[in-house]
């Protein structure tokens, strides 16, 4: 047990480490987030779901993780390793709510924990080949994966967005959701033959990359939005700010990704300036914040993306 | 032909490939073989564009080669998540390219994900690409890992076909016999320069003599544990 809780720190050192120059960054966040919840811990229905946000987020963990089959091959109780794992991730969250001596939650906490430990379930690869993967443009390989992914949340969100577009809040929330989850797909660097298959100059490959995305997000946003302003004529603004402003969250995603891109790995770096340019936009004077970030990343990500395609100018 | 004159790669301080020298013909299949930490991988990314080189010259008809004339097949081969082998082929335009023909060859479920693929398959799929890319010259790196016996001799086939067509194929293989009943030349990459360079009536001479040296090389070692 000592021996895996060693490596695991040990992964979770080198990862932090990999995060580079974002690592102070992701510090402060980490901290501003973790005071913020400390603060709202005291207020009721406020600790039940941030409990509640934690347990969830252990059960996506455990659902998700891969190395369930080595750990029941290497131990005679791997649930117990899993238990210790998801504590020690919770412990701070445990001891701010032992300081406000909210027992019962903590021990909903140890009680969720143990029972997650023990879930063996491991979604099956779905192949998913609908006829929508089809209208997706080849190169769009986001887009084919993402909307192969997230089907189950994309089409009833766009069609409850559609068909309740009488009700009011309808249409912008469904919006909402379809602007926000895309802006994920581009979390991930493509193998770099995926790059040169295009065989484009860095240019020519980044204006492509976004008229596509661009192209897609409107397929998905355009009729929305006509059935809201039919119905809500007068509050035709909301709908066109939406468009607006995920359209720009979408192409500053794409350039942050190129910024930070390498074949075949996580771009934590992206992620990280992906959320921050989006929290920013909910606070107001710091709207233009992805607008100016955009242009510099635009540079950057001209820059590194010369280094794979160079050969193509 | 390839041209490559005085390649000198380094990473950081440490020199892997030094004043290195090496052609490859038009109609030819070049094997590079080495052990562990010669310096094959490093030559091909160095080819291919994706290592810079401190000093040298790689030429291609007397022009500087450009990733525009090659289709490199590296080792481990990595996929987007969530996508089928279907996708990953549209990725390469090539209108003629009769993908559910040459598929007989391959038998990969090209509508199922990738990351249910096995090692093979996966593959497998690499090589599909690289047939559809038909660019002037082929990078394999380990080509044959992970394929059944059936595939082997397919890619075999396929390749010497493709050298037929004047490409310019240079394959490398930690399995020697795999390069022997295929190049038509061998080079031997050691410490960072090529050693020699072998045409088919010396490659039974060539894989003696290697294997002699490593077994005398080890022998000793090998009976002190075993004892």
């Amino acid at each position: 047990m000592m021996a895996l809780l060693k490596i695991r720190y040990l992964q979770f050192y080198r990862g932090f480490k990999d995060t580079g120059f974002v690592a102070p960054f992701l510090v402060g966040f980490v901290g501003l987030v973790g005071f913020i919840m400390f603060a709202q811990l005291g207020n009721p229905p406020i600790n039940y779901l941030i409990v509640g946000a934690f347990l969830i987020s252990m059960l996506s963990i455990q659902i998700s993780r891969k190395d369930k089959r080595f750990l029941q091959h290497i131990s005679d109780n791997p649930s117990q390793i899993f238990f210790v794992e998801y504590f020690l991730l919770c412990l701070p969250l445990s001891l701010a709510l032992l300081y406000y001596k909210d027992w019962w939650l903590v021990l909903a906490l140890l009680g969720g924990l143990s029972g997650i430990a023990h879930i063996q379930y491991t979604p099956q690869i779905s192949t998913a080949n609908h006829w929508l993967q089809g209208l997706i443009p080849a190169e769009a390989v986001e887009w084919k994966a993402g909307v192969r992914k997230f089907i189950y949340v994309l089409l009833p969100t766009w069609l409850i967005g559609f068909f309740g577009a009488f009700w009011i809040g309808s249409v912008p929330i469904a919006l909402f959701i379809l602007g926000l989850v895309p802006i994920g797909f581009y979390y991930k660097g493509e193998p770099v033959e995926f790059l040169l298959a295009q065989e484009k100059n860095p240019q020519a490959f980044l204006f492509h990359k976004i008229k596509n995305a661009l192209y897609i997000f409107s397929i998905l946003f355009l009729p929305l939005m006509s059935v809201f302003i039919l119905f809500h004529t007068h509050l035709w603004y909301i709908s066109v700010i939406e468009y607006i402003l995920f359209g720009i969250f979408l192409c500053y995603s794409i350039l942050v990704k190129y910024t930070f891109y390498e074949p075949n790995t996580e771009l934590n770096a992206a992620s990280f300036f992906s959320t921050l340019g989006i929290v920013s936009c909910l606070i107001p004077f710091l709207i233009f914040i992805p607008i100016i970030l955009s242009i510099r990343f635009y540079f950057k990500a001209l820059q590194n993306l010369n280094f794979y395609l160079d050969d193509f100018h | 032909m390839i041209s490559i004159n005085n390649l000198t790669v380094s990473y950081g301080q440490q020199p892997i490939l030094r004043n290195l020298h090496l052609d490859f013909q038009e109609n030819c299949i070049h094997g590079i073989v080495g052990l562990n930490g010669a310096g094959k991988t490093t030559l091909l990314n160095t080819v291919f564009g994706f290592v810079a080189f401190d000093s040298g010259q790689i030429t291609y008809h007397h022009q500087p080669l450009t990733k525009k004339e090659i289709c490199y097949v590296v080792t481990d081969n990595h996929f987007f998540v969530n996508i089928t082998g279907r996708e990953y082929l549209e990725l390469f335009k090539d209108a003629t390219f009769d993908l559910n023909q040459w598929n007989v060859l391959f038998n990969l479920p090209l509508d199922n994900l990738i990351d249910g693929y096995s090692t093979g398959m996966k593959k497998k799929l690499a090589l599909l690409g690289m047939l559809k890319q038909d660019k002037p010259i082929i990078i394999l790196d380990e080509p044959f890992n992970g394929l059944d016996i059936e595939t082997c001799r397919i890619i075999r086939l396929v390749l010497l076909k493709l050298k037929k067509q004047g490409k310019i194929i240079i394959v490398t293989s930690h399995i020697i016999e795999t390069l022997t009943n295929l190049c038509d030349f061998i080079h031997y990459l050691k410490n960072g320069v090529i050693q020699e360079s072998k045409t088919p009536d010396e490659f039974e001479q060539f894989e003696e003599t290697l294997f002699e040296h490593i077994e005398t090389q080890n022998q000793a070692i090998i009976d002190s544990l075993l004892e």
